[in-house]
């Protein structure tokens, strides 16, 4: 009978943690303000997750590999007395961006979106999660990075100094035509970088995304934006279950900074005009996107937010 | 160059692993091979001591490196422990702290159900007031509306003891003080199933709460909520009157034991809680084997009202195909009694010692207001005497006190819930067996009177005693 049972996740509240620290009492709705709701510890809460989802509940502990042990506390760490500060100073895990430590979580934001059932919205969704998440974060980071360049791609001209150069090297790092694009892409349709200098990210998505009509011919530039509908935006109910399980990916990518514009993307086929017809006609787009190397494509050396988002993304 | 980058980029992303990595080499670089090192780091250190004999200091990353704490495992005032056999909690026997327990159900979410919020916010005011009432500089000992903290206990040379206005408690181990805290607080997370390949699942949290021995927890609670304030003071103390008769009900209720007629759900008050003759005040709700129970006739109500709600089977046939389990509560029981056969029981013999206890509590502290209040008018009777007595602390005080001394506590031990069985022991495993085979007969007095003599009977070195003890 040695107090309670043990079970697989055992968490201490420190009371001395608890704020505020001066003896007065405060009312109930003050003190959820300061202690943030006692959230628990994310590695918790995707744990339970994880297993709500699996419903095959391990005996090992389970702290295992959702997230990067080591690297989250800040370095400049030496003293009891300095992690003390850290915790009474910064914003707590409820409202930070899981900086660095989410690659699982991409994973599975990556898979949600790959795996989508309706095929429509897993197009909208990766277009719209390059468009809405990976370009601007890219861009953002291009243009904050006044200094060293990171972009030292086969760039063979020389477009000013500073973030005009890291800007122009850049949009040379994302051309197909400096990737090893394969040969069974046909990047012709596709603008060189140097002809869309000064776009936005809005037109970076155009400059790579082609429309093809139902007779496989290129019409032109994409006749629209994709529907708003970010990754995170995953439903974090399973519906079949009567709302009683949660989808796991839903559920793990809303733990990644949210950019709500609707809940839902559209099921309709994409169409565009038939001008001589006037009727619209089923129509097709193609994106071409370099991941891998837009999140290699980032600030380093500052340090700056972004690029750790970027990280995530 | 796309290698750079990402070398670049690494270097940031490994972070705070690097600095314990690099103590993990550390320790397989030879000292020759060290000293090479800081002369490449062009870092002098000049060492005129014998190293041996030095205890090298940890650095804060260093430590939580070792025990694997991360940012991820923390937040304000939450900490989850990496490995869950590192918790240490003392056995009922040893009578070295008394335990508490809350327990709530937890969203598909894994956020911290508002219950326990309310809960930690409740300890936390009672602590503040509590700290705030023993500064003011007016002691606890000598009227009943003030908080009263037990001078000593028979279990482990327990003691309260003031000083710079703060109280402490402490407990005597092989004839060392230990400072007990004033509330040690840990959250089990537990997971309760239907079973099979595709169960019914639901997360319980359970929040335990460790108290001194000399504590009164329940009249501290109690005041917290009670005091004579005004304005803000006095809002704030309504504020959390009502949140406790919320915790009460909701405990109360969470079996939906009690929702069988209308004036059990309605009837509740402040004041219910902390009549000892009932089946629900303080003592006897809030205790860990009640927790567990509620928590499993909880998720046995939700998966009835799933399943009947479901499909056309009824309650009844429902009622027998489910059978709760805890993932690790219930392991001690294997498959040699019904886990909710023994709820009943732990639950009954819970109830019995917490009767016994706080009847004691009552007599015990009848006793010292009784000898307070000998020994003040004594004191004044003495007055004239001189100042002999001046300069004396509590204690010397007592032994100067006519050779009356301050009744000492002995309070009986509050059997929990089991955290080992040994199925080996006869006595034990005959007991347990016809609790499985008859459910209907309350053996809760039985398991006590087998438990009170086990523990007092047996005269044993305390290694022994204590893995007896821990046969339930």
């Amino acid at each position: 009978m040695q107090g309670f049972p043990v079970t697989n996740m055992v968490a201490y509240i420190d009371p001395n943690m608890l704020l505020p620290h001066s003896s007065t009492l405060i009312s109930f709705s003050e003190w959820l303000v300061g202690n943030k709701d006692c959230a628990l510890p994310d590695q918790m809460t995707i744990a339970i997750l994880v297993l709500m989802h699996q419903k095959k509940i391990s005996t090992h502990p389970i702290f295992s590999n959702f997230v990067d042990q080591a690297d989250a506390i800040p370095r400049n760490i030496l003293t009891l007395s300095d992690l003390h500060n850290l915790f009474l100073t910064d914003t707590g895990s409820s409202n930070r961006m899981m900086y660095r430590c989410a690659t699982n979580i991409r994973d599975k934001q990556m898979q949600n979106i790959k795996t989508h059932v309706i095929i429509t919205q897993r197009g909208y969704a990766f277009q719209y999660f390059l468009l809405g998440t990976v370009y601007p974060l890219s861009y953002a980071n291009a243009r904050a990075d006044t200094g060293h360049t990171q972009f030292e791609v086969e760039n063979g001209k020389d477009w000013g100094t500073g973030a005009d150069n890291t800007m122009a090297k850049f949009l040379a790092a994302q051309s197909p035509a400096n990737n090893n694009c394969p040969d069974c892409v046909d990047i012709s349709m596709y603008a060189p970088a140097e002809d869309w200098r000064g776009t936005t990210e809005a037109g970076t998505w155009h400059a790579y995304t082609v429309t093809y009509n139902q007779n496989g011919k290129a019409h032109g530039r994409p006749g629209e934006l994709p529907i708003p509908m970010y990754c995170n935006e995953m439903p974090t109910q399973d519906s079949r279950s009567g709302g009683s399980a949660v989808n796991i990916a839903g559920r793990l990518c809303s733990l990644l900074p949210r950019n709500t514009e609707v809940d839902q993307a559209g099921k309709r086929t994409f169409t565009i005009k038939n001008e001589k017809t006037g009727n619209f006609e089923n129509a097709e787009q193609r994106s071409v996107y370099f991941f891998p190397l837009l999140c290699l494509a980032q600030n380093c050396e500052s340090d700056n937010q972004l690029e750790q988002t970027l990280n995530v993304v | 160059m796309n290698q750079r980058s990402f070398k670049q980029r690494r270097e940031p992303a490994s972070g705070g692993g690097a600095a314990s990595d690099d103590v993990m080499e550390m320790d397989e670089i030879s000292l020759e091979q060290a000293n090479d090192i800081i002369n490449v780091l062009q870092i002098t250190l000049e060492n005129t001591e014998n190293e041996v004999y030095k205890n090298p200091p940890n650095t804060a990353r260093q430590i939580l490196s070792g025990l694997n704490i991360n940012k991820q495992m923390m937040t304000h005032c939450i900490t989850a422990e990496q490995d869950p056999r590192n918790i240490k909690q003392s056995c009922a026997s040893e009578q070295k702290c008394n335990y508490f327990c809350f327990v709530s159900r937890m969203d598909p979410k894994g956020s911290t159900p508002l219950d326990i919020v309310e809960i930690i916010y409740c300890l936390d005011m009672m602590q503040k007031y509590y700290d705030g009432r023993k500064k003011s500089g007016r002691s606890g000992r000598m009227s009943s509306d003030q908080l009263f903290d037990i001078p000593s206990a028979i279990c482990n040379n327990a003691k309260s003891t003031q000083k710079n206005g703060a109280t402490f408690h402490k407990i005597y181990v092989q004839d060392e003080a230990i400072t007990v805290p004033l509330i040690k607080t840990i959250l089990f997370i537990e997971h309760a199933s239907t079973g099979g390949e595709s169960p019914l699942m639901m997360f319980f949290m359970f929040l335990v709460v460790e108290v001194p021995v000399t504590f009164d927890f329940v009249d501290a609670v109690y005041k917290s909520c009670n005091k004579n304030s005004f304005g803000k003071d006095k809002y704030i103390s309504e504020e959390i009157k009502r949140l406790w008769v919320n915790i009460a009900h909701r405990h109360q209720t969470f079996s939906g034991k009690n929702k069988n007629s209308i004036d059990s759900i309605l009837k509740i008050q402040i004041n219910d809680i902390f009549d000892p003759d009932s089946p629900d005040c303080f003592w006897k709700l809030f205790r860990i084997p009640r927790c567990i129970q509620q928590a499993r006739q909880h998720m046995h109500m939700w998966s009835m009202d799933n399943i009947t709600t479901r499909s056309k089977i009824t309650a009844g046939i429902a009622n027998v195909l489910i059978n709760i389990r805890f993932g690790n509560i219930d392991k001690i029981f294997g498959r040699h009694c019904p886990p909710s056969h023994a709820d009943n029981v732990f639950v009954g013999i819970s109830n019995l010692c917490a009767s016994a206890y706080s009847e004691e509590f009552d007599t015990y502290k009848q006793r010292v207001m009784i000898f307070i209040e000998s020994r003040n008018k004594k004191k004044r009777n003495n007055e004239g005497e001189g100042d002999m007595q001046m300069g004396l602390d509590d204690d010397q005080q007592e032994d100067a006190n006519d050779g009356n001394e301050m009744p000492v506590f002995d309070p009986p031990i509050v059997f929990s819930t089991p955290t080992y069985i040994d199925w080996d022991h006869e006595e034990t495993t005959n007991l347990l067996l016809s609790m499985s085979v008859n459910d209907t007969i309350d053996m809760s007095a039985d398991s006590l009177d087998f438990l009170t003599s086990t523990s007092k009977n047996i005269q044993m070195p305390s290694r022994c005693r204590a893995f007896l003890l821990q046969t339930w």
